[in-house]
């Protein structure tokens, strides 16, 4: 590794811009990366973060400006170079082999070394593998394909291949989008050994509490220019989000509108489906917003799965507004009133190649024919209509899905499902990978879903999301419902525990 | 974490084995075999078996470069022009030469050129490899059309020798084949080069992403079909015996078939290099059997088809059942 003291400068960004056209994606960023250090990148989607990142990972070059390693500058022409000076990239999707070793994986495009005879040393790659896991303090079997690991697991997988490059700076892309508080826990647990170790980490995230918990300093982006940088000691989180945004927002958000618990409008009995999820009941009903807390993998997705018909439980009861149900297909819940938003909008939700307005309104197409034909206008007018009303940012109601941001993806997204006008809706993670701003935005739109007397179910991986929204907050661990709490009650704690399974009372 | 933890204890070899893709294809090869011995007369005659292994060989051949572009996640439609275009121009270069050698390094090139020209189309060009492939079979066949439409080719039996000799007792195309498997198998397990298609076949973004040149490891993947029906034109003209511009057309659909009877999966990434031998061997014994039984070759198409769809069908869902399981 490198014997440079810590608090010394390691890699530095020298007033870099990225021009595309007459646009800055990031413009005159300077700032500095010391040895044995965690730096937390802030900002909303799109205020440059990852351009900046880009450029110091040689994925770009920049227009103006350069980077510098250990105060001598460099010029790097294409990722390669930057691998070579130490720098790499763990960034938020997958970029692993799921056929593929855990072993070659890490092992990723270096060299293979040869036995005597030239064959290809395997055992020599699975031992360096093991090393570099271990001095991660991860136990893994390396010869596991890597599409059988759970997401916390995948991500330790892209950590070591970056450690095997004997990477001195890791940028870290959102590390703990996929994965539950205790394994990002666990994760925080290896980049803080890594730093340790007097490497340094970039960590970009939207999770400003992670920013607070785990960062030594922060940097803050916004439209392109650094705004803000310095000790985490001399922000909080008002401040932060100040910079943020560039103009005050209340905490993470408050309720305003709460309205008198209306009648039962979904009641699930003792629903299972072997192996996934066992025993559940609830009854939502309309005006409410019912939590529904747990650790990914606890059956929450596929609960609502069985719920919607995509993939219908084999015992137990769905009763809407009273009448007992069978949903062996979406098309079913959706005549019941149900809507669902999945929780990948990218893969499950959206047609991305499409229009913004193809999307508003495809599943609901009937809604729009006019003489027998689907009606252009009738389907602008009525996107036209949602965007207003859902606040999505948009050039035009034709562009591509794909273009716009994350934070417009999901109002598009929950604007295609509210289309067919749900009484009782089911939200998969609505602000996944979502900045701030977009985030209290699509809070007011749930919000406002009760208050119309509609029924929610929340599915959510963020406490504070929950704790924020929700009237009570079910909790499920390992396919068992382990508790439900009323608001008074929904705090970290209770939520936590019930989540990790260390208590079990269902009121 | 604790959840995948105890996931991945059980892995047991057998385990690790039966999760192979080209597992089912091998039980069920496995199974045809002994119910063949055990029902089908003379299927157990050395007579039988070699010819089982001569038919087997050209499409075999084929199969194990166009295996390797399925799991880079590409496709190549072209192999049935390609095929009757080099058969055409390996047979008219030893008639005229006399030198079946010589012949054969020419169609080599050839080949290589075609399979560069897909690879061209399909990767510098960009144009997605269906249609690419789609369009240098209609041009190969429909140039082969306009040249030799008219002929029907008889070669001599110097000409013949890759489809209809034999080395040590062993049928020339059966070495050929042999000798492209072993090049195939070291492939896939030995080189640089054969752990890079899997990785783009897997994840091409990621594969980029780590420095991988993922069009240069996808045209190679062209070049080696092309290369590879160079190899199998001559057998067929040693097989066939007299040619006409049609021979080997739906050539290539039978190839696909192989590889996919095999377990390798169409969208790339996973495979294994056994796959397509297992397709072949397992097509060559039900249409060889189906032979011995007495039913009429017009049943061949027919038969293809259900097996097919039987098999892929059950890999589909054995898919879907080790999902849920895990």
């Amino acid at each position: 590794m490198n014997n440079a003291p810590p608090g010394t400068v390691a890699y530095a960004l020298r007033n870099v811009s990225k021009r595309f056209g007459p646009v800055y994606a990031c413009h005159d960023i300077d700032l500095e990366f010391f040895h044995g250090e965690t730096i937390g990148l802030a900002g909303e989607n799109g205020a440059g973060k990852s351009t900046s990142m880009k450029c110091l990972a040689g994925w770009m070059v920049p227009s103006a400006g350069h980077i510098e390693v250990d105060g001598q500058p460099v010029r790097f022409g294409a990722p390669r170079d930057a691998e070579l000076a130490g720098i790499a990239v763990i960034p938020q999707e997958l970029d692993l082999f799921p056929e593929l070793p855990v072993y070659e994986n890490i092992h990723g495009n270096l060299k293979w070394p040869r036995t005597r005879t030239g064959t290809f040393d395997r055992r020599q790659v699975r031992e360096a593998a093991r090393n570099v896991l271990s001095l991660l303090g991860v136990s893994l079997d390396v010869n596991v394909q890597v599409k059988e690991l759970s997401p916390a697991n995948q991500k330790l997988v892209q950590i070591a291949r970056a450690i095997n490059l004997d990477a001195r700076l890791l940028i870290m892309d959102e590390p703990t989008a996929a994965l539950t508080e205790l394994e990002s826990d666990r994760l925080f647990h290896v980049i803080n050994d890594l730093r340790a170790q007097g490497r340094t980490i970039v960590h970009i995230t939207h999770k400003l509490d992670e920013i607070f918990d785990h960062c030594d300093r922060v940097a803050v982006l916004r439209d392109g220019e650094l705004v803000a940088q310095g000790a985490i000691s001399e922000f909080d989180a008002a401040t932060l989000i100040l910079h943020m945004v560039g103009r005050k927002v209340s905490r993470l958000y408050e309720r305003r509108i709460s309205v008198p618990r209306g009648p039962a409008m979904l009641q699930v009995e003792h629903l299972s489906k072997p192996g996934v999820f066992s025993d559940i009941s609830f009854t939502l009903h309309g005006g409410e917003i019912l939590g529904l807390a747990g650790l990914i993998g606890a059956g929450r997705s596929e609960l609502a799965h069985a719920l919607v018909g995509f993939d219908p439980a084999e015992t137990g009861r769905i009763k809407v507004k009273g009448e007992p149900q069978t949903f062996l297909h979406v098309r079913q819940s959706m005549e019941k009133s149900i809507g669902y938003l999945p929780e990948e909008r990218r893969s499950q939700g959206l047609h991305l190649p499409y229009s913004v307005s193809w999307n508003t309104s495809f599943a609901h197409l009937e809604k729009f024919v006019r003489g027998g034909f689907v009606s252009r206008r009738a389907e602008h007018e009525f996107a036209a209509r949602s965007a207003r009303e859902f606040g999505v940012k948009t050039a035009s109601l034709d562009m591509e899905v794909s273009l716009l941001s994350g934070g417009n993806q999901q109002k598009v997204l929950l604007a295609k499902v509210l289309a067919g006008e749900p009484e009782i809706v089911i939200l998969d993670e609505p602000t996944r990978g979502v900045d701030v701003g977009a985030k209290s935005e699509i809070y007011a739109l749930i919000e406002q879903l009760v208050a119309d007397g509609k029924a929610v179910l929340l599915i959510s991986s963020e406490m504070e999301e929950l704790i924020a929204l929700a009237d009570r907050v079910a909790v499920m661990f390992e396919g068992r419902l382990t508790a439900i709490y009323d608001k008074p009650d929904i705090n970290q704690e209770t939520i936590g525990s019930a989540a990790s399974g260390q208590m079990t009372h269902v009121q | 974490m604790s959840s995948s933890s105890a996931a991945v204890q059980d892995h047991s070899l057998l385990k690790q084995f039966a999760a192979r893709p080209d597992f089912p294809a091998l039980v069920f090869l496995l199974v045809v075999f002994v119910g063949f011995s055990l029902f089908v007369p003379s299927f157990w005659s050395l007579g039988n078996l070699v010819n089982t292994m001569r038919q087997t060989a050209p499409i075999a051949i084929v199969a194990l470069a166009v295996n390797q572009i399925i799991i880079a996640g590409e496709i190549d439609i072209s192999m049935g022009s390609m095929v009757a275009v080099l058969a055409f121009i390996f047979a008219g270069i030893s008639e005229a030469t006399g030198m079946p050698w010589l012949a054969m390094a020419i169609t080599l090139a050839c080949g290589g050129a075609f399979g560069s020209v897909n690879g061209v189309l399909a990767t510098v060009l960009g144009i997605p490899a269906i249609i690419a492939t789609l369009g240098t079979l209609m041009i190969l066949r429909g140039a082969l059309l306009i040249g030799a439409g008219s002929i029907t080719l008889y070669a001599s039996e110097a000409t013949r020798i890759f489809g209809n000799g034999r080395i040590v007792g062993v049928p020339v195309e059966v070495w050929i084949f042999l000798g492209v498997f072993v090049y195939f198998a070291l492939l896939a397990s030995q080189s640089r080069y054969g752990r890079r298609v899997l990785a783009v076949g897997g994840n091409a973004r990621a594969a980029r992403d780590i420095g991988i040149p993922v069009n240069a490891v996808r045209f190679w993947a062209y070049v080696q079909v092309g290369l590879c029906c160079a190899l199998a034109a001559p057998v067929f003209v040693g097989q066939v015996a007299a040619m006409t511009a049609n021979v080997g057309a739906g050539f290539e659909l039978k190839v696909i078939a192989t590889v996919v009877l095999g377990g390798t999966s169409l969208s790339g990434g996973r495979g294994t290099v056994l796959a397509p031998v297992i397709g072949a061997v397992l097509l060559s014994l039900i249409l060889n059997a189906t032979a011995l039984v007495r039913l009429p070759p017009t049943f061949e198409s027919l038969i293809l088809g259900v097996i097919i769809l039987i098999s892929v069908a059950f890999i589909g869902v054995r898919a879907r059942h080790q999902e849920r399981a895990s």
